[in-house]
């Protein structure tokens, strides 16, 4: 599996500029189409919204090619076990997912473990938590990790800005996502 | 191969003249089939497959609907302005920016793309529209009173083809702009009252319900409906604007109309 990840051209122009990422989020939230429109703009309007919700799929892809190479590949001989797909209601739509992060939830022993993924005009991320027995997240929060992994903020850890940006480029190469998926589901096996 | 063979041998034998046909010539045609028929299969799939964007595809769609997305675009991430104005303050902002006494030259032109962007695509509004070629004498208010009812209109527009030739306005509209959900339906009358008065004939008049969502009144039937999406989009494609506090200001809209 390949760390290196094509960027869709529908997201090269979503992260191009604020006002053409702004477009494309006005018409993913337009419930319905605004009345007053001349047939041309309608027209206009409805492939707008296609490549909108296109854009959408396509980040979702990304997410999930990310999610796979970083946190998928560093699992895949972990003992825990994943929650069973009917647990994340709609978090897992393409809506869901392009509104937050994508994300896969695992459980060993008492904990809950939830690792994630996603991007903005910044960078890409990874994120995680471990949710025991009470709603504590001491092993997350405690959990000595290397500085490209922020301190603990609203019981999550993320990893910094900037260590991948995804503006203007056609492909990225995620490798150091992977080594720090790596460092902490290697520190997990030691704690949980 | 041999069932072919033979059902091939078969349906030629009922042609007048017998044909008997080679293994290798079933073989070859076979072979032929089967290529069409992977070229049929790939043609189907690939009409089924989801399409890839080109960024022309995308500028194409959404240049063509919001005007051209850049720096001078009101278009923004609403959440980093980080408040909301009210609706007083973008109906006022509005009149200022469109107010020649303001901003000269350049707010005509700002109040032309905005009178044709609220006008544009009903026939009852063609002559309004036509009269903006010549009109001259452009008056422009935010939050007008009218003294007998103590009630403001938002927005008042009106002109004349030569400047004060009358003290009534021959072309004009009045706007009732809401981004709430509640519109106050009583004073829609009293507005269209105030109009018969300041205007020289209704068929050269606009009454505009300006809002978020909402649709036909059937109570007030003389109100034209439109909707800020449909105003901004085509507003923002008839500016050529490079004013910074213009956009700034628009962005407001924009947020507005995002939340």
């Amino acid at each position: 599996m390949s760390n290196t990840l094509n960027i869709p051209e529908s997201l090269q122009f979503y992260f191009e500029n604020e006002q053409q990422a702004s477009a494309i989020q006005q018409v993913i939230e337009s419930k319905s189409i605004s009345i007053g429109l001349t047939w041309k703009e309608v027209e206009q309007y409805n492939i707008a919204k296609v490549s909108a919700l296109t854009t959408q799929l396509d980040y979702w892809l990304l997410m999930k090619e990310l999610w796979d190479v970083t946190w998928g590949k560093a699992l895949a001989s972990s003992v825990y076990k994943e929650v069973d797909s009917e647990d994340y209601e709609k978090t897992y739509s393409a809506e869901s997912v392009w509104d937050d992060c994508f994300y896969k939830t695992y459980t060993f022993k008492e904990n809950v473990i939830c690792f994630k993924c996603y991007a903005d005009d910044e960078g890409v991320y990874l994120g995680f938590f471990v949710e025991s027995p009470n709603e504590q997240y001491d092993i997350s929060n405690n959990m000595g990790l290397s500085d490209q992994w922020e301190k603990p903020e609203d019981d999550e850890r993320s990893t910094q800005k900037g260590i991948i940006d995804i503006k203007g480029k056609t492909e990225i190469d995620v490798e150091p996502l992977t080594n720090l998926a790596n460092e902490v589901v290697t520190k997990l096996n030691e704690q949980v | 191969m041999d069932a072919i063979l033979n059902d091939t041998n078969l349906l030629a034998n009922h042609a007048k003249r017998p044909f008997l046909f080679s293994k290798e010539a079933v073989q070859h045609s076979a072979f032929l089939l089967l290529e069409e028929h992977k070229k049929a299969v790939l043609r189907i799939c690939e009409a089924f497959k989801p399409k890839k964007l080109t960024k022309d595809d995308l500028k194409i769609c959404f240049y063509g609907f919001f005007g051209e997305l850049c720096s001078r675009h009101g278009l923004y991430p609403g959440h980093r302005l980080g408040f909301d104005a009210t609706e007083p303050q973008i109906t006022k902002g509005i009149v200022k920016f469109l107010d020649s006494a303001n901003h000269g030259d350049i707010a005509e032109t700002r109040l032309k793309g905005f009178l044709l962007a609220l006008l544009e695509g009903r026939s009852q509004n063609e002559r309004l529209i036509s009269s903006l070629k010549n009109a001259r004498a452009f008056s422009i208010q935010a939050e007008k009173l009218i003294p007998s009812t103590n009630r403001r209109i938002d927005i008042f527009i009106g002109w004349n083809p030569n400047p004060l030739n009358s003290k009534k306005f021959e072309y004009g509209l009045i706007i009732e702009a809401k981004f709430g959900h509640k519109v106050m339906s009583g004073s829609l009358p009293d507005y269209k009252q105030h109009a018969r008065g300041i205007f020289e004939s209704p068929d050269n008049t606009a009454l505009i319900l300006l809002t978020l969502n909402r649709t036909l009144s059937i109570r007030n039937k003389s109100w034209q409906p439109v909707q800020w999406l449909t105003l901004m989009s085509r507003w923002e494609r008839n500016l050529n604007d490079d004013d910074t506090d213009f956009t700034q200001f628009r962005r407001f809209i924009w947020k507005k109309i995002g939340n």
